[in-house]
């Protein structure tokens, strides 16, 4: 960790307003992201995130610095979206991960319904904008929760695998075969629109 | 490596181009001669490369206010409380109002 780090969890720990503003600023984008595409809506994701960052704050103390911010703050997130994963599925509230806004958006710009992953309203303009972007969505929501997280980290936060390794707790040669299996999982579930 | 030996189990490590060299050179000989693999390689690069374009979901705006809310609301004022002059006391100002004020004072006192 260099000085500057440092120094900048020192005023974490010591609650500087400042410097919990800074980091929001900087990861909010990430955390907000990974967990909108694990439970695919946006306020959520939103709810979620912001539980992650007062949780953060409370918690920083049990920040040892052993690993980055970044990857702490991960952390935090996927335990708390694995919890909500499970609140979410007693609730069985079947509409989170198969209809977000986007697919709202486009189903709407369309004139018809929000369709899921094995129904598509336009099969000959299936790869298009939004409409690609609601069948991957979907794919992705039908994944397990581990597959869909390595997904996530690596296929669009781009995170190395150590660093997976080290937000899931599990080693990296569990976090290569896992995620194999999810890119197979995926290429079946979007082969049949491509 | 004959056709009969697939490699689907090598499409992962091959995508992230984190094959050792001698098995990436076996790997690609056996796409080059096995249509069967190739396709299957295609729809996989595919698949991957399509998610990479969904991109990064921004946060929504005013996100870190509202956190700020929730920690001032949680810790009952005592973080993120709002202030009179905004984030920081202005300080510099208010010296020069002071000054200026002790001026004007001793100016009517000697007028």
């Amino acid at each position: 960790m260099s000085l500057r780090e440092r120094l900048f969890l020192r005023r974490l720990r010591e609650r500087d307003e400042g410097a919990f503003r800074e980091m929001i600023e900087q990861y909010q984008n990430q955390i907000f992201n990974l967990l909108f595409r694990m439970i695919g809506n946006k306020e959520e994701a939103e709810d979620l995130a912001q539980e992650v960052f007062v949780t953060v704050f409370k918690s920083i103390d049990q920040f040892r610095g052993d690993a980055k911010l970044s990857t702490w703050l991960y952390r935090v997130a996927v335990n708390h979206c694995k919890n909500r994963v499970k609140y979410l599925a007693r609730r069985h509230d079947r509409r989170t991960g198969v209809l977000d806004e986007t697919a709202e958006r486009a189903a709407a710009a369309q004139g018809g319904e929000p369709v899921a992953a094995g129904r598509i309203a336009a099969p000959d303009r299936a790869l298009e904008g939004a409409e690609t972007e609601r069948l991957v969505q979907a794919a992705i929501a039908e994944l397990e929760e581990d597959h869909r997280l390595v997904i996530v980290l690596r296929d669009i936060e781009e995170l190395s695998y150590e660093e997976i390794a080290s937000i899931a707790g599990v080693p990296e040669g569990t976090i290569k075969s896992r995620l194999h299996r999810a890119r197979l999982a995926l290429k079946e579930k979007l082969g049949k629109h491509m | 490596m004959s056709e009969g030996t697939h490699v689907d189990d090598d499409f992962s490590d091959h995508y992230d181009d984190s094959l050792g060299a001698a098995r990436r050179a076996e790997v690609e000989a056996h796409l080059a001669s096995c249509a069967r693999c190739r396709a299957e390689y295609d729809r996989f690069r595919e698949a991957v490369a399509q998610v990479g374009l969904l991109g990064r979901a921004a946060a929504p705006r005013g996100f870190d206010h509202r956190v700020a809310d929730a920690i001032r609301t949680r810790s009952a004022g005592r973080f993120f409380g709002r202030r009179a002059f905004g984030d920081r006391v202005p300080f510099e100002l208010l010296a020069a109002l002071g000054l200026a004020a002790l001026v004007a004072i001793y100016v009517l006192m000697t007028w």
